[in-house]
């Protein structure tokens, strides 16, 4: 989709009036400027008074619109990985594994295992049992999901190229991360046969006992085992799940005319109102902290998971690179991160590899 | 006013008319003009934008001479793109080129009923898009649902391991493409006289040598043809892959096709991908041209045309 949208804008094509644009391809569409400015609509009588772009949560206003201290998008659609665990499975390893390591097998909720050491060492001994964790390790763009919630965890760093563009990648916490990542392909089912569907259908066919998966598969594994009676959702391991999600933006090359409705329309989808609806309706993340009302966190106990003020760690975010260059750095580390889970290569000569070539992909050599 | 002397233009263009050389040019002049929009104009350009940059927006940036070239020279998963697209044509055609000959001597044989029929049941696979092929090899491949791990009692990850995943692709192929070596060597066998075998018989040749002077003498121009035909299309190997594999583990099934348009269309280095473009090319122009100049040449000039 990105690439059609891409020819698309580069043909001037003024076919369709907003558009929608995934949370890393902001810059692709914002550095040659293939979206709109919104200050001026913002400031014209096209502006709705009961909008109110501030009750915007910091963390999905800024990645899913803001380029470079402009404001091109609006937060559409809030999309956050989580750890679903299967807490019926666990319940029954409980006292085994705290005789054997002194620890809760358990993920506290919301905020979950504090470190990807602790989380492996539960998945051995669930493997160990009998029972397999889920992992995406199929050559594509989970890859690329999958690396930064242990990256962020292991360096406390968001993303993986600092402000300069520079890459992060050659750290020790880099390597540790990887390292994670490769020894959980030990005690997962088929994680080099596993991608989205994949591990969302093996945890909903009851054959893992773990899954890092995004919200709207979330909402079917509770629809399915139960609320606390048989899953839990939590942050991934050290409290630094991957951003998903959409922003809503305009295209420059559309009519005037036009572009003004297509600005009532986006400021519609991104309503007080439609948030609420979409998170109730199909489970996405609420963008904006009106959405957590009493109500709707009774109704929905899971909502304590999203919300800021009950659990601060979904303001930590790992981020994959919001960057022009994205595609071809994601290409790199899926690539490479294959090559390591696949044994073919070690994990800090992987490492090492990666760190080079986005150094040379953003140097432009 | 003067008068124009129109006899002496149709004198002219009388005497031009009459000249077979100027008929000629005539007559293919639209195919040639053709040629030149939809093949050598492009083709051209593909040489002229490898020589620049491009911004984001796609538009020409800045002139580097070469260094597109070098770069894509220097990236080594450019290089083992061509050297598994390489290895990938050499053994689906041979592979396709064996079975389907094979194939067709036992259609062909004097015990075989029916032979249209089963000539129509091997076609399927090749009338398949190569998504479709991909989708159902994958479906089949699939370590947790997959047929084949079912059948052979194995636990192996066929699309992501090594060296299976090669193999998966390679065989994915020659399901789908023998079908047109069956199809085209069956019917240019039926097409031999009968007179043939029945002289070499008389000469008392065993099957083997009916099989080496007359068959394949007379199978020459077909088998040149489907060989051509096959090499430059499995050069171009991409969506079947692309499904299968994604071109993992890492890079190790990652064709040139595959590279070229994630260059263009993934990366948005269109320097980069029209100079791959033209590698591409030149190798494929390569492999086409010594099997022309193995098996083709001498059958296509040895008749005068009308």
């Amino acid at each position: 989709m990105l690439t059609q949208l891409l020819n698309q804008f580069r043909a001037r094509e003024a076919s369709f009036d907003a558009f929608i644009s995934d949370v890393i391809w902001t810059g692709s569409f914002m550095e040659p400027g293939f979206a709109e400015d919104l200050g001026p609509y913002f400031n014209s009588p096209l502006a709705n008074d009961g909008y109110d772009y501030g009750d915007h949560l910091e963390v999905f206003a800024k990645n899913y619109g803001q380029w470079k201290g402009t404001r091109y998008g609006l937060p559409w659609y809030g999309d956050v990985m989580k750890l679903v665990v299967r807490k019926d499975v666990l319940e029954k390893h409980a006292d085994a594994y705290k005789s054997k390591h002194g620890e809760s097998i358990m993920p506290s909720y919301p905020k979950g295992y504090k470190s990807y050491d602790k989380f492996n060492r539960v998945a051995k001994f669930m493997h160990d049992n009998g029972w397999d964790m889920g992992l995406e390790g199929q050559r594509g763009w989970n890859i690329v999901y999958y690396y930064p919630n242990r990256f962020s965890a292991e360096t406390g760093q968001a993303e993986m190229l600092n402000e300069n563009g520079n890459s992060r990648l050659g750290s020790k916490g880099a390597e540790t991360a990887l390292q994670h990542y490769v020894d959980q392909a030990q005690w997962a089912r088929n994680p080099l046969s596993t991608a989205y569907t994949q591990s969302r259908d093996q945890f909903l066919d009851g054959k893992t006992w773990a899954v890092e998966q995004w919200g709207t598969a979330t909402a079917k594994f509770i629809d399915k085992y139960g609320w606390e009676e048989g899953v839990r959702v939590t942050l991934t391991p050290g409290g630094w799940p991957n951003l998903g999600g959409w922003g809503v933006l305009l295209n420059t090359y559309s009519d005037q005319e036009k572009k003004d409705a297509a600005f009532l329309l986006a400021q519609w989808a991104t309503s007080k109102e439609m948030d609420k609806y979409s998170y109730t309706e199909h489970g996405v993340t609420p963008t904006r902290a009106s959405s957590f009302t009493e109500d709707i966190k009774k109704q929905y106990p899971q909502a304590r998971y999203h919300d800021p003020k009950e659990n601060p760690g979904i303001r930590k975010l790992s981020l994959r690179p919001r960057n022009p260059k994205y595609q071809e750095l994601g290409d790199t580390m899926q690539t490479q991160i294959s090559e390591a889970l696949s044994g073919s290569s070690s994990v800090s000569e992987t490492i090492t590899t990666i760190h080079q070539e986005w150094q040379n992909i953003m140097s432009g050599d | 006013m003067s008068t124009l002397d129109t006899s002496a233009i149709r004198k002219s263009l009388h005497g031009r008319l009459d000249d077979d050389r100027t008929i000629a040019w005539l007559f293919v002049a639209p195919a040639v003009v053709l040629l030149l929009l939809v093949a050598i104009y492009p083709f051209l350009t593909m040489i002229y934008n490898s020589l620049f940059n491009f911004t984001q927006a796609g538009r020409i940036d800045t002139f580097v001479a070469f260094q597109n070239y070098t770069t894509v020279l220097s990236d080594a998963r450019f290089i083992g793109a061509t050297g598994f697209t390489v290895a990938y044509v050499v053994v689906v055609v041979t592979v396709e080129f064996l079975l389907g000959m094979g194939i067709s001597l036992l259609i062909y044989s004097k015990h075989v009923k029916r032979r249209q029929l089963l000539v129509v049941l091997s076609l399927p696979p090749m009338m398949l898009s190569p998504v479709v092929t991909g989708l159902t090899w994958r479906m089949l491949l699939t370590p947790e649902y997959g047929m084949v791990n079912h059948l052979f009692g194995t636990d192996i990850a066929w699309l992501a391991s090594r060296p299976w995943s090669a193999v998966a692709v390679i065989v994915a192929d020659i399901w789908m493409w023998t079908p047109l070596f069956v199809l085209v060597f069956t019917a240019t066998m039926q097409s031999i006289p009968n007179v043939y075998y029945e002289a070499a018989r008389v000469d008392g040749m065993s099957r083997w040598q009916q099989f080496k002077w007359v068959t394949l003498p007379q199978m020459r121009t077909a088998i040149a043809i489907v060989l051509l035909l096959r090499v430059v299309r499995a050069f171009k190997v991409f969506p079947k892959v692309q499904v299968l594999t994604l071109g993992g583990p890492g890079s190790y099934t990652e064709t040139i096709a595959m590279i070229t348009y994630n260059y263009g269309f993934r990366f948005f280095d269109l320097g980069r991908a029209n100079a791959a473009g033209v590698l591409y090319w030149l190798l494929m122009f390569g492999a086409a041209y010594l099997i022309f100049k193995s098996v083709a040449e001498e059958l296509i000039s040895a008749k005068e045309g009308y």
